[in-house]
């Protein structure tokens, strides 16, 4: 298996003047150090620009732009709003307090603030499917990791410690010369100090309380364009009838015809529809399956993948029903739903998640091709149902 | 393999719809494993449960499958209608526009669900006495007026929810008696086609064997 990159082989990349962005999701691809990962998603959704003397005046941009929405669509009298806007705050309302239950981060009034007003103004601004049930799920990934990196901006400046990279807190009220580990802008090299590699092992018990308002307001800001980038490259997973969804769900069913045809067997005579199965993965991008600390190590390497959340993904939703192969061979129906509703995979580590991956990249390249032949072939069905009257015709 | 719970007379499939967040994965897990979480996780498509009851000397296996509330799933979650010979239709008693939107449900089952489906509609919540905003009395009379049975439940407290999914389940199997036995009696007659159209669980009710097939 591929080696993980250290905070060092990261802090080289992302101390360059023009980043470049296709070595950066190589080695993304591979893990990115807890330390960097707030940065380098950054970067690879596409949010902070890959040349460094752009980076802090577009991140000011962004989030003033996402200020001006909380103004013009959020902070509204409630009669301001459209019947179909209250349902969309009511759904929003009931689903943020239920999300990532047990994790004190989400059980915290300010973070649940913030997931109200980013999913809300996303919605707002994305008609054609508005908030959309486990979108909830989807920012509390990324707000774990910009909170993470927040907490540990206030470490660094508390401290005066803690050397790390990337991407620093903007208008901080703090003076600049308590903060002498702190890069001086986002994307500078960081400081090369302080301990290394240190995963936030207390990424899941994060405490917002000590957030200035204005730094939630920034992971808002941050995490509302992060999640919008995420989706915009999976929208139709979320439009009337799910359609982007029902297609990836296609592409796991051929891909498991070819390569667990005895699964695929099973399956089949349980009648158990792959989109049964596959529904929840996609739709919430298998967050609910998977611990969330394992989540971010898959998530790296979807990231760097150009279309990652929708042309790799299925290849990962694949690999991750083959893993299970031997179980489910041997369930039936009942037993079958109840297995894939809560699957064993609590105590999976990076370990597994990299195992998998590695799973997928193989069938993506033994197969990547396959749909584009599937269409040349369609393509050739018509034209001869097409020649075909005309010939009996002629 | 061996379990009590594959010995059964019949099985049923249920549903159970209505708005999000009114309680229906907990009065799932309180009915089928005596659970209740006050932090669950929102449903995303469809889960699924099964537990068995006796009612009048038979064995009922239920087959629960509980579905997402919110609307752009309904694409996914009616089709998971069919077949199913009972729905709870649940809303919270605390929030008025839960029960506003059962008509909504009420449609989705006409539009999707069988016709003879029976219906029991679930005031849930019933614990949060001073939040009530739905009167039991209000509720009846909806259910009166569309002929569905009705029961108020608490999910957290336990109350109702045996009761609930008891009638429903037992109301089903008297149904289907009486059809079958009308069946019966018109098989040799020319009306057989009434007998005919009896498929509640027409499929399930192999006695005393595992289910195992279509659901």
């Amino acid at each position: 298996m591929r080696r993980r990159r250290t905070c060092e082989a990261f802090d080289e990349e992302l101390g360059r003047d023009i980043i470049d962005l296709d070595n950066l999701a190589r080695m993304a691809w591979n893990g990115v150090p807890p330390e960097r990962r707030r940065t380098v998603w950054m970067l690879l959704v596409g949010y902070l620009p890959a040349n460094a003397s752009r980076r802090e005046a577009t991140v000011r941009r962004k989030r003033g732009e996402f200020e001006e929405a909380l103004r013009l669509h959020f902070h509204v009298s409630p009669g301001a709003r459209s019947q179909r806007d209250q349902g969309t705050l009511r759904q929003i309302l009931v689903d943020v307090p239920r999300t990532c239950p047990g994790i004190p981060l989400f059980a915290q009034e300010g973070i649940q603030n913030l997931m109200i007003r980013v999913l809300y103004v996303w919605s707002i601004r994305h008609p054609a499917s508005g908030y959309v049930q486990g979108m909830n799920d989807l920012l509390a990934i990324f707000i774990m990791v910009f909170a993470a990196a927040a907490e540990a901006d206030l470490d660094t400046v508390d401290h005066a410690t803690f050397g790390r990279g990337g991407f620093a807190t903007f208008d901080s009220d703090l003076d600049d010369d308590l903060a002498p580990a702190r890069p001086a802008e986002v994307g500078l090299p960081p400081s090369r100090r302080g301990p290394r590699g240190q995963p936030h092992s207390h990424v899941e018990g994060l405490d917002a309380s000590r957030f200035s308002q204005q730094t939630l307001d920034e992971i808002a800001a941050d995490t509302y364009w992060c999640l919008s980038k995420v989706l915009d490259s999976i929208h139709d997973h979320y439009t009337h009838t799910q359609p982007g969804l029902r297609r990836a769900t296609t592409q796991v069913e051929g891909l498991l015809r070819r390569v667990d045809s005895d699964l695929f067997k099973h399956l089949m005579e349980e009648c158990m529809p792959i989109l049964q199965i596959t529904f929840r993965w996609i739709n919430c991008l298998l967050t609910r399956e998977l611990p969330l600390r394992v989540i971010m190590r898959l998530w790296d390497t979807c990231l760097a993948e150009t279309s990652g959340f929708e042309k790799f993904f299925p290849y990962v939703c694949a690999a991750f029903l083959c893993h299970f192969s031997e179980t489910l061979r041997h369930l039936q129906a009942e037993d079958l739903h109840l297995f894939l509703q809560d699957l064993p995979t609590k105590d999976w580590t990076d370990d597994d998640v990299e195992t998998l991956l590695s799973e997928a990249y193989i069938l993506s390249t033994l197969f990547q091709d396959a749909p584009s032949h599937l269409a040349l072939k369609e393509a050739q069905a018509s034209l001869a149902a097409m020649i075909d009257p005309l010939a009996r015709t002629g | 393999m061996g379990r009590p719970d594959d010995e059964y007379d019949y099985l049923f499939k249920v549903v159970l719809i209505g708005d999000s967040g009114v309680g229906k994965s907990n009065l799932l897990s309180r009915f089928t494993r005596n659970e209740f979480n006050l932090e669950s996780k929102s449903t995303i498509g469809v889960e699924f449960a099964t537990k068995s009851i006796v009612t009048e000397g038979k064995t009922i296996k239920a087959q629960i499958w509980d579905t997402a509330g919110q609307e752009r799933y309904r694409a996914i979650t009616s089709a998971y209608y069919r077949g199913a010979v009972g729905a709870l239709l649940v809303y919270d008693i605390s929030k008025h526009v839960t029960f506003e939107n059962v008509e909504r449900w009420l449609k989705e089952l006409r539009d999707h669900a069988e016709a003879n489906i029976v219906v029991m509609l679930v005031g849930n919540k019933s614990d949060l006495r001073h939040l009530r905003v739905v009167s039991t009395e209000e509720a009846m009379a909806f259910a009166e007026q569309h002929n569905l049975a009705f029961i108020e439940t608490s999910a957290l407290d336990a109350s109702g929810v045996d009761t609930a999914f008891q009638n429903i389940l037992t109301e089903i199997y008297r149904l289907m008696n009486r059809k079958q036995m009308q069946a019966d009696t018109s098989a040799t007659g020319p009306t057989i086609k009434a007998g005919q159209k009896i498929s509640l669980g027409n499929d399930n009710n192999n006695p005393k064997t595992k289910k195992k097939g279509c659901c």
